[in-house]
């Protein structure tokens, strides 16, 4: 069967609006008259393809429309007469039940007329209502939909509060021991699950490979109903066994989805495992546990291992008992871990509990952004609907013969204004089914263009929930650009059978609506335009700030070492490979560390300073082991105080290096050099050592945007570390023949080994995909509101130099200045540009300090940005009102004159 | 006499032809026409529906030339006998017009 076809399907959707008894006697042949059409206008190119689209949605709407209708009662006896529209109006609209029906055919066949206006409005509005939809689909994928398990409302994760954790963060990591305790008294939980991830090296079938695992306690796959599409899932007897599950895109990439693989056999970091089934495609294993993105399950092994209270790297997730509250979930787990982390248990790094709800801590901080980002598009709708308000108008104006001619006739004005929202009506729907289509696309983008780390991507799609908003949302803005405009016409119409005489007045007043159109769509673009400033701002400020050292020409090659290596051989493996390194071509230097800039720190500990602020606390640390080159390597500075010596480096000494964060928190006026640090918690007793501070450096970046964390320094040699990085320095131009220099030296080294090479610079860019994503994200809306902004002001004033076209004829007949009429006409618009302008600053100001409390760091008291963004849209706006008024100016008197009088 | 409307007579100029399907109503017309002439879906199949309802065309079994599309098979339409009747009297009336333009020297012969 030919694959998924979302165009077809679309259409295929789109026939349900057609009558029953229509559909089942032709769908078949309209959707092959639909797939033959399309081939054809698709040999006809890109252009082509579009025309066929939009002639086909008004070609089925219309037609769905008329038969939905149409005149059912005529079918019988002969062709129906298609009369001018005025003419036969007024009997019908006396007959009694015309009603809704009636106005919307009538609104029909009046739109027909004017295919560029009905244009231009479906689209602005597929425009809004479509970025509206994908984001709400985005939305409710990720907040509003539970998590895709049984029950998931009832599950929990379940993690430790660290010390020097703030309180209400996210759960810290679960030792063994303290989940065996906890799994022996459950308490309100009715199941309880443990997840630890880990890395391995996959061997003994074509390249080695490096790959995530993920090691799991019995029960897991039942709790989250995965399923198998191959062999079986884990069972409580494999507990301890050498046996695996593969991830189902695992199966698929490395194994082509060879069923065959079964009870194959496969060496793990030396270890044989066999297989024993792959799991099934629709199975999303739990974001925040540690290891969901694992191409291989493996059993725990809690039964036959000894419980450990000393490693932390385990997510728990518990599922409550339907009777049971969070918050005895909360209160068990405290009472559990009191037990054996209480005040009276010494020293320890447990300070109780964090339990939130699983799909709380899965979707995190995105709930705000996403929300933040609905919020703007419909900012953008909102324009949108102003623009289309500001044509109807106009629209609605051009028309009052016609509507003057039909209310003389009898057509009351509650007829009037029905027909007239029948039009807004059909306008609203069409522009819903074209932004339908809209959504379709922009989802796929997004969720091609996402950077990682976005929280249940996966499972976006535009579904019936999203096209029953869409369809909401239609019809929610036809009435809100609809109304107003369809009163006015209406009313207006009434009056002027009576006579010309109140021109004067409705004259004035719609200027008045006019000007609050403009008023209205110019503060909402400002408000939008100065929230992407701001974001802009920040990515430049992030992009050009000094991260503290040189990042041009770096390139880092990280090594995970077997575990059979012993201490002293891996030490002389980086020394030796050190070594080499500066003899290749192109090194102007290298150096060894466990840890980057903008990459994750390897070695965190707690550490106690002495003498210090806060004195008799401890706080967790990340520790650095670099090697003696890495500070001239990286191109660091010191602050104060001297580099490691050679006693030092030899590790004889107990010298360490900090950076001006840590030595600031703590020794802010004496300074941190000749200052201790106790390694350990402050209450363990004096066994684990204590260290100088010999130097102090200027801080380096660790996470752009992010405040720089406190770092020690130690020399390499010192602490016993197996995976580390030997980054090297060289001239950018040389780069890609360094990078290739190291792989073969990496490979000489250790043949079966796989090796990361990355260059500072692309960590840069990786940590920065976010932040720019949102950027992006937010500046096109900004920009976008923009444009609306200034096509409506655009229109909105071509207008109403169009219906001036006398007086500007008698003014320059009279020999009024041609600057002067352009001036006039100028500051017509330019007065609620100008309005919309500080009232849009105004507004941008207060919500921009909702947005800095709640999205990536936004400064709010950003002068500069709120200075640019409110002259550019002034300018962007005083340039839609002046073009119409330059033309106005070059009426010709005469001509203006003859015509209108 | 009610007037015909434009897409009507198109259709019943395309069937006076021979039996066609949906498709092949909307090439032909927009071949005759040279493209002015275009067709929808939604707004065919209505007429079609319109025109059955009516009496004036009927769907036939398809020739044997059934193209080898690989397709559902299609439904065809030919016109009946009061589909050519309307047809006959439409284009009369049409031709009274023009000879009568003709005749005061309206339109150049």
């Amino acid at each position: 069967m030919a694959s998924f076809d979302p165009g077809r399907s679309l259409f295929r959707r789109l026939l349900r609006l057609y009558p029953r008894n229509f559909r089942e006697r032709f769908m078949e042949e309209m959707l092959e008259f639909f797939r033959e059409e399309r081939a054809e206008a698709s040999s006809r190119g890109f252009l082509g393809l579009c025309r066929f689209w939009l002639c086909t949605l008004t070609d089925l709407l219309f037609s769905a429309f008329r038969m939905r209708t149409g005149g059912k009662p005529n079918l019988h006896t002969q062709p129906r007469r298609f009369g001018p529209g005025g003419a036969h109006l007024t009997s019908q609209a006396r007959r009694p039940g015309g009603g809704m029906m009636l106005d919307l055919k009538q609104g029909a066949t009046s739109l027909r007329r004017s295919p560029g206006f009905v244009a231009f409005v479906v689209s602005t509005l597929a425009l809004g209502v479509g970025a509206t939809t994908a984001v709400f689909s985005v939305l409710d994928a990720v907040l509003l939909r539970p998590l895709p398990y049984p029950a998931s409302s009832r599950m929990m994760l379940i993690g430790t509060l660290i010390r020097g954790q703030e309180p209400g963060g996210s759960p810290g990591p679960y030792s063994s021991a303290d989940f065996l305790d906890l799994r022996a008294d459950p308490g309100p939980f009715e199941v309880l699950v443990a997840q630890e991830g880990s890395r391995a090296v996959l061997t003994g079938q074509g390249d080695p490979e490096r790959i995530h695992l993920a090691r799991i306690s019995e029960g897991y796959f039942e709790m989250f109903g995965a399923r198998p599409a191959l062999g079986r899932l884990l069972l409580p007897e494999d507990d301890g066994l050498r046996v695996m599950v593969l991830s189902h895109g695992f199966w698929q990439d490395r194994y082509g989805g060879d069923p065959s693989v079964l009870g194959r056999t496969l060496t793990l970091d030396g270890e044989a495992f066999q297989v024993i089934g792959a799991l099934s495609p629709e199975f999303i294993p739990p974001e925040v546990l540690p290891g969901s993105g694992a191409a291989a399950w493996l059993p725990m092994g809690l039964s036959v291992g000894e419980p450990d209270r000393s490693s932390f790297g385990m997510g728990v997730v518990g599922r409550r008992q339907i009777q049971s509250t969070p918050d005895d979930g909360r209160a068990h787990v405290g009472r559990v871990l009191s037990d054996d982390y209480g005040p009276d248990k010494g020293a320890n790094f447990i300070q109780g509990s964090v339990v939130v709800d699983l799909k709380e801590a899965t979707v995190g901080a995105m709930g705000r952004t996403l929300s933040v980002a609905l919020a703007s598009v419909f900012f953008l709708l909102i324009i949108g609907c102003v623009n289309v308000a500001g044509l109807l108008l106009t629209r609605g104006a051009t028309r009052q013969a016609e509507l003057a001619i039909r209310s003389a006739l009898g057509a009351g004005r509650c007829r009037l204004v029905g027909q007239l929202m029948g039009e807004s009506l059909i306008l609203g729907l069409a522009g819903g089914a074209l932004g339908a289509c809209v959504a379709y696309g922009a989802v796929d983008v997004f969720r091609k263009v996402t950077p990682g780390g976005l929280p249940r991507l996966t499972e976006v799609t535009v579904d019936h929930r999203a096209l029953a908003f869409t369809l909401s949302v239609s019809l929610a803005a036809a009435i809100l650009f609809g109304l107003v405009p369809a009163v006015r016409a209406a009313r207006s119409a009434g009056n002027s059978v009576s006579g010309m005489a109140r021109r004067a007045t409705q004259g004035q007043r719609a200027a008045r609506l006019r000007g609050a159109l403009i008023l209205a769509e110019t503060a909402l673009a400002v408000i939008l335009t100065v929230g992407s400033g701001l974001m802009v701002h920040e990515l430049v400020r992030l992009t050009t700030a000094d991260p503290g050292f040189r990042p041009g020409g770096l390139v880092g090659i990280s090594f995970r070492l077997p575990r059979s290596m012993e201490r002293e051989e891996w030490q002389s493996f980086y020394g030796t490979f050190l070594e080499r390194t500066q003899g290749l071509p192109g090194i102007q230097s290298s150096a060894v560390t466990t840890h980057l800039p903008y990459g994750q720190y390897a070695l965190v500990q707690i550490m106690t300073p002495r003498d210090a602020r806060y004195e008799g606390e401890g706080a967790w640390l990340p520790t650095v082991l670099v090697s003696r080159d890495y500070f001239s390597t990286m191109g660091i500075r010191l602050a104060s105080g001297r580099w490691f010596s050679e006693a030092d480096l030899r590790g004889e000494t107990d010298g360490i290096i900090v950076n001006q964060a840590l030595a600031s928190r703590y020794w802010p006026s004496q300074g941190a050099i000749g200052k201790w640090i106790k390694s350990g918690a402050p209450d363990l007793e004096e066994d684990e050592g204590s260290f100088e501070i010999v130097g102090v450096i200027a801080d380096v970046t660790a996470q752009p945007g992010q405040a720089v964390p406190e770092e020690i320094y130690r020399p390499y040699r010192a602490e016993s570390w197996r995976n580390m990085t030997v980054v090297a320095r060289t001239d950018p131009e040389t780069l890609d023949g360094v990078t290739a220099g190291l792989r073969s030296l990496a490979r000489e080294s250790l043949p079966d080994l796989p090796v990361t090479i990355t260059t500072v610079q692309s960590l840069f860019r990786e940590a920065m995909a976010r932040p720019r994503f949102y950027t992006v994200l937010f500046a096109s809306f900004g920009a976008l509101a923009l444009v609306l902004a200034a096509v409506g002001i655009y229109g909105t004033t071509a207008f109403a130099t169009r219906s001036r076209t006398r007086e500007i004829g008698i003014r320059l007949a009279l020999g009024a200045d041609r600057s002067r009429v352009i001036r006039r006409m100028v500051t017509r618009s330019g007065i609620p540009v100008g309005i919309g302008v500080i009232i849009g600053l105004a507004c941008a100001f207060g919500l921009s300090q909702l947005l800095s409390s709640f999205l990536y760091h936004v400064p709010s008291r950003d002068g500069a940005t709120y200075v640019a963004v409110g002259l550019f849209v002034l300018i962007v706006g005083l340039t839609a009102a002046l073009f119409p008024a330059a033309s106005a100016s070059r009426i010709d008197p005469a001509t203006t004159l003859r015509e209108e009088g | 006499m009610d007037r015909m409307t434009k897409r009507t007579l198109q259709i019943l100029l395309s069937l006076a032809e021979g039996p066609l399907h949906g498709y092949g109503i909307k090439q032909n017309i927009a071949r005759r026409t040279g493209g002015a002439v275009n067709l929808g879906s939604g707004t065919l199949y209505e007429a079609i529906q319109r025109m059955e309802i009516w009496s004036w065309i009927e769907e036939v079994p398809p020739p044997d030339r059934e193209p080898p599309s690989g397709g559902p098979p299609r439904r065809f339409f030919a016109l009946t006998a009061a589909g050519q009747d309307a047809l006959s009297e439409e284009l009369q009336r049409m031709d009274e017009i023009v000879r009568y333009a003709r005749g005061r020297d309206l339109l150049e012969a």
